[in-house]
């Protein structure tokens, strides 16, 4: 099935191209594509052309297959299956298959530094591109989960912009809440 | 070029509350000293957080006291706070007991405004079997409002007290119900049953106030009925049109009644370390009614049931099951003794080309016979818990493996004492990190590995794997069967 062409312009006015179905995965570019005011070329100027690229091959991934990929997103798991052990067995390996798939894809597409990050984040968040948008939120919370803000400021380059008072005010505040709560 | 810059700050608010949202409270709330843009971020965010969880992640807290102090500062924080986001779940794992009371009681009229669909209290969290009996029943009540909440689906409850006001009408919309060491009667149970019309999952744990369990309702939704270690229960009766799947383990019970059960095709009965017990009832009755199974779990008890009907001469006991797909055999010890029961349930139960076959019937002084006349027809998945590598069980696997011609799996589940010599590792555990076997227990295993794929088969491709499962919880049965077989099914 041969899918209609659609070109993004980034903010540095480089022009890519990417199908239909694979533009679909976004909702804004959906919105725009379905409101049918579709004049040749989308201009994107919250995103630039070191990141379109990574956006496009995620779209292209995900684009096209609404259906299964929904299943995919869940983990794969229908509750009711386990209790309803009278369903296609077959079906279910190649779904397994796919899943597996994914994740190996998935994995080697998130190997990138923490600018991306950043850049993917916004973008995601400006398409609306749900997957692509948890996915990336996950690895930033998993970059600061379990770490003391020491850490935390150190990894993401936060200075504390604290006054001495208010550093004083956070630590009497922090003192409070360590009667419940001691931080290890 | 290589400036620091806190890019991270720069994101919008959205993006920012998102990231804060996955994460643990307690780390959450730790954001708020790294700068000013984040000092009150964790606390918006935390307003419309929908999912409540205070559990050991959330709060170090060393007593009780510690630990309700920190969830009363969180649902201040939320209360008169939230702009129509409703609660949706809310999770307590923590040992509390009737003390806070009235705490828990305002945390529960608090999330049940806010609309709360899945609750789960765990209050006997990190709490032994051995300690319960030092809590004197100083268990939490669960306050009469929590029984008027239109908008539960999932109900988790541990180590409380369930007492119906008289007027409970009902929860409308439950779907699961999980119900461990909470103090609830016969008569209470089945109100419950009654009244929730969209019941689909109960599970009864270690309710120990439970005597004989009815769970019968022409119209009702039941799917999956979970009954594990009440230990005082003696019997058990089920008239459930919808149910598909019913798990039972504990302690040998003195009355099954299964009744317009058609829709069941996942049966785990199983009573491994009670087998002392001599089986009460009748197995043949029982298991005669279920005969259109398609997963089945069952320990040594029916099976020497079965054998000793053989003495009184009964070769045309009235079980089979045409469309088994899954056996799992849990015996404590699988010697030779054993081994002939298995034989002569095989025998009985199995497709059976030549039924008058009488030359097989077992005795326990003359060597163990297999009958040759029977196949496995539709068995994909055959489990043997304890495998130790005894003779008796090469014996079981060499059978099995000869006769059933469309099968897939055959899972040999090693526990972690089974074998002699008392390793402390475990066999090779598939897809485990955790990699802990010694020198001379691998070799053990290759030999054993080498023995099992030398046999012949006659499902050419049929796998063989050796599983170690741990017993991790004491209030689940093990191995769990049909978890091992999704992990089949890849």
């Amino acid at each position: 099935m041969s899918s209609t062409k659609i070109f993004l312009k980034s903010s540095d006015d480089k022009t890519f191209e990417i199908d239909e179905t694979a533009a679909r995965a976004s909702e804004t570019l959906k919105n725009i594509i379905d409101g049918g005011c579709l004049d040749g070329v989308i201009p994107l100027p919250n995103v630039s052309s070191n990141i379109l690229p990574k956006v496009i091959e995620y779209c292209k991934k995900h684009g096209g297959d609404n259906g299964s990929s929904k299943k995919i997103a869940n983990g794969g798991v229908d509750k009711d299956k386990e209790i309803l052990p009278d369903y296609d067995e077959e079906e279910d390996k190649r779904e397994k298959v796919r899943v597996d798939e994914l994740k190996k894809w998935e994995e080697e597409y998130m190997d990138f530094d923490q600018q991306v990050l950043y850049d993917l984040m916004l973008a995601a968040n400006y398409l609306h591109i749900k997957g692509l948008l948890d996915l990336t939120v996950e690895k930033a919370a998993s970059m600061i989960r379990g770490r003391t803000p020491d850490q935390i400021r150190e990894n993401f380059n936060i200075n504390s912009d604290f006054t001495p008072e208010e550093e004083e005010e956070m630590i009497l505040i922090e003192d409070e809440w360590d009667d419940e709560w001691a931080f290890d | 070029m290589k400036q620091t810059r806190d890019r991270i700050g720069d994101l919008p608010d959205g993006i920012l509350h998102y990231i804060l949202s996955l994460l643990p409270m307690k780390t959450a709330v730790t954001t708020g000293i790294l700068s000013r843009r984040w000092r009150d971020m964790w606390k918006n965010t935390w307003v419309n957080v929908t999912k409540l969880v205070f559990d050991e992640e959330f709060i170090n807290a060393q007593t009780q006291i510690q630990f309700v102090e920190a969830v009363n500062r969180f649902i201040n924080l939320s209360n008169g706070k939230k702009n129509g986001k409703k609660i949706e779940s809310f999770l307590i794992s923590f040992h509390l007991h009737d003390q806070h009371q009235s705490s828990v009681e305002k945390w529960i009229e608090f999330i049940i405004l806010q609309g709360i669909e899945e609750l789960d209290l765990d209050f006997s969290h990190g709490i032994t079997l051995g300690e319960l009996d030092d809590l004197h029943g100083s268990f939490i009540k669960l306050p009469e409002i929590l029984f008027s909440c239109n908008t539960l689906m999932h109900l988790n409850l541990s180590l409380c007290e369930f007492n119906l006001p008289v007027d409970f009408s009902g929860f409308i919309s439950l779907e699961t119900l999980q119900l461990k060491r909470v103090t609830i009667t016969d008569e209470k149970l089945e109100n419950v049953i009654f009244s929730c019309p969209h019941l689909k999952t109960l599970s009864l744990i270690q309710c120990f106030k439970l005597h004989s369990i009815r769970i019968v309702g022409p119209d009702l939704q039941l799917k999956s009925l979970k009954v594990v270690h009440c230990w005082n229960t003696y019997e058990i009766e089920i008239l459930a049109p919808n149910l598909q799947s019913f798990h039972f383990y504990g302690d040998l019970l003195y009355g099954y009644s299964f009744e317009n059960v058609s829709a069941l095709v996942d049966v785990f009965m199983s009573s491994e370390g009670f087998e002392h017990t001599e089986p009460e009832h009748d197995y043949i009755n029982i298991l005669s009614s279920l005969s259109h199974l398609k997963i089945l779990t069952i320990c040594s008890g029916p099976l020497m049931y079965i054998s000793s009907m053989e003495e009184y001469n009964r070769d045309d006991l009235p079980i089979t099951f045409p469309n088994l797909k899954e056996l799992q055999l849990q015996i404590g010890f699988l010697n030779m003794e054993y081994l002939g029961y298995v034989f002569s349930f095989f025998k009985h139960t199995l497709e059976n080309s030549n039924t008058s076959d009488a030359s097989t019937k077992w005795d326990l002084w003359k060597p163990v016979e297999l009958p040759p006349s029977c196949v496995f027809a539709a068995l994909r998945t055959i489990k043997i818990k304890n495998f130790h590598g005894s003779e008796a069980e090469m014996r079981l696997v060499e059978f099995v493996l000869e006769k059933a011609f469309i099968l897939e799996s055959l899972v040999l589940v090693s526990t972690h004492n089974s074998y002699s010599g008392g390793e402390s590792g475990d066999m090779r555990k598939m897809d485990s990190p955790v990699e802990c076997v010694s020198q001379s227990f691998q070799t053990q295993l290759r030999i054993l590995e080498d023995q099992l794929e030398s046999l012949p088969k006659a499902s050419v491709g049929a796998k063989i794997i050796i599983l170690c499962e741990e017993w991790k919880d004491e209030s689940t049965p093990f191995p769990t069967h049909t978890e091992c077989n999704a992990e089949l099914l890849n």
